[in-house]
């Protein structure tokens, strides 16, 4: 289990917010630090691995929990 | 929270529902038509429903407040003043409701509706929460353009005075609990999310406390009201009915013949499947809408429901969310529905193709004659956009056909969601499409 640096809780929010949050937070961290995204919109399912994958971030976790979308980024 | 609270929410539509309990008996507000919620909340809390109550007429979503009252045996209240085409008991300003330990007193508070009612919830003679509704919700107030646009501004004004009434009548800690607010249209301010709050907090924060002159109030608030969902102005006469609960039984199930005949006929064949699948082979004529939080918001913009509607699904529990979905917004009447791989049901016309692409291959390749479209928001596009793009917003795309450009049509949003929609709308529409599958988010200049 990765160390995670920061938590971000999109619950509630859609589309695209929690694309927009995710950016937000992840320019603050480090290279090599972990983002935690919670997420209840199903569509981040989508979004968020296409948003890692344009933008070079690494996503190292992908789950769902008692409805919820978890997503641990990694930072490049 | 509040002690002996069960808070529903239901994101998809950006709404919460309330059960407030004694420990024996309890009070729902504002229930969402899949009742099945909110039985289940009531026997986990081994409570019995006594009281249903709306805070008003919805606007953005099909009431359960009927289903759920007849199949607990529990009392249905709504604001004075409206008329329903069932019996319901009347709520009054100031006549107080008593279950148990609990006492509801209504306080009228017009602004989102000219009827609207928040309940100031007290147990055993204690505040324990305002239920506000539509009214003052988490440093915004509810959206007061929904009725007319004749009332706008008398509602807005009033919003302001209620707000201020509610403040007045439980201030300090207690909790407000309002029901839009949560990303729903009905509030008036929706980039932001905030999910719990007291009356202090409101005092520091809400537009309605802060701007001490109602018309400097009223300017404001109506300035800042971005467009709401085609499929809001359908809501308030169904709910005017007594709408029975989300249909138990699946729709009809259709084969390959059936699904070309309503294709044929000009049925809305909806692909529920996620884009990158939809892209890759799909049946010509059929649109394509996301299973996803939005669905219920983005169908019910484009489809007017003058039209069969017929779903596509690769399995059966993705069919069933999107008809929990979709009934919460009045859409249960769905004609039939294929689940499966989409070549199961392949007509004679085989499967089309999206082709798909990222920003680079957009300023790179894209032909002379392609049209950049961008179908964000208004406050999206303000905040930048692709440089030879043009602005329509996605629910528009076919209303607003006239002002695309001939030539392909490269269509783009924040993250492809919306793009997607406009897209296959305009494919059926006879149009040439090209799906950029990419981001723009606010402030981007792809290019």
């Amino acid at each position: 289990m990765a160390d995670i640096a920061k938590t971000l809780d999109a619950s509630g929010l859609a589309c695209p917010m929690p694309v927009v949050k995710t950016r937000m937070a992840i320019t603050n961290l480090d290279t090599g630090d972990v983002l935690e995204v919670i997420s209840t919109d199903r569509g981040s399912c989508t979004d968020i691995p296409a948003w890692t994958e344009g933008t070079g971030n690494r996503l190292i976790e992908q789950r769902e929990e008692n409805g919820s979308f978890i997503f641990l980024i990694e930072k490049s | 929270m509040t002690d002996g609270l069960v808070v529903l929410d239901t994101p998809s539509l950006g709404d919460r529902s309330y059960l407030l309990t004694d420990g024996e008996v309890g009070v729902v507000i504002d229930p969402q038509r899949d009742i099945e919620r909110m039985v289940r909340a009531a026997e986990e809390a081994s409570v019995r429903i006594t009281h249903v109550l709306e805070t008003h007429v919805h606007n953005d979503y099909v009431t359960g407040g009927l289903a759920l009252a007849r199949e607990v045996g529990a009392s249905y209240g709504i604001p004075d003043g409206e008329t329903m085409a069932f019996d319901h008991e009347v709520v009054r300003d100031g006549a107080a409701l008593v279950s148990g330990r609990l006492r509801v007193v209504p306080v009228h508070t017009p602004g989102h509706t000219p009827t609207h009612m928040s309940y100031m919830a007290m147990r055993d003679d204690e505040v324990v929460g305002l239920f506000t509704g539509g009214s003052m919700l988490y440093a915004a107030v509810g959206r007061t353009d929904l009725i007319s646009e004749a009332m706008t501004r008398t509602l807005s004004l009033q919003q302001h005075a209620s707000v201020r009434r509610l403040a007045e009548l439980a201030d300090g800690p207690v909790q407000v609990l309002p029901t839009h607010g949560f990303g729903s249209h009905c509030s008036s301010g929706t980039a932001d999310i905030i999910h719990d709050g007291t009356v202090a907090d409101e005092r520091t924060r809400n537009p309605a406390m802060l701007t001490e002159d109602p018309e400097t109030f009223a300017d404001e608030l109506i300035a800042g009201l971005g467009p709401y969902p085609a499929y809001y102005a359908r809501m308030d006469p169904t709910n005017r009915k007594g709408p029975s609960a989300v249909p138990a039984e699946l729709p009809p199930q259709l084969d390959a013949n059936d699904v070309s005949a309503h294709l044929d006929k000009g049925s809305t064949v909806v692909d529920l499947r996620v884009r990158t699948a939809y892209a890759a082979g799909h049946l010509p004529g059929s649109i394509n809408v996301e299973l996803r939080n939005d669905l219920p918001t983005y169908l019910g913009w484009v489809y007017d429901a003058t039209t069969p509607l017929v779903l596509l699904a690769p399995n059966e529990r993705d069919l069933r969310e999107a008809q929990v979905l979709l009934a919460r917004i009045g859409l249960d009447d769905v004609a039939g529905v294929a689940i499966g791989p989409v070549e199961d049901v392949t007509g004679p016309s085989g499967l089309n193709v999206t082709r798909r692409v990222r920003w680079a291959e957009v300023n790179d390749d894209r032909p002379d004659d392609a049209v950049v479209l961008d179908t964000r928001d208004q406050h999206e596009w303000d905040s930048g956009h692709h440089s030879a793009a043009i602005h329509i917003p996605f629910h528009d795309v076919l209303v607003r056909r006239e002002e695309i450009p001939d030539g392909p049509v490269w269509v783009y949003c924040a993250t492809g969601n919306r793009a997607a929609v406009a897209a296959s709308l305009l494919a059926r529409d006879g149009r040439e499409v090209v799906l950029i599958d990419d981001f723009c988010l606010p402030g981007d200049v792809p290019g």
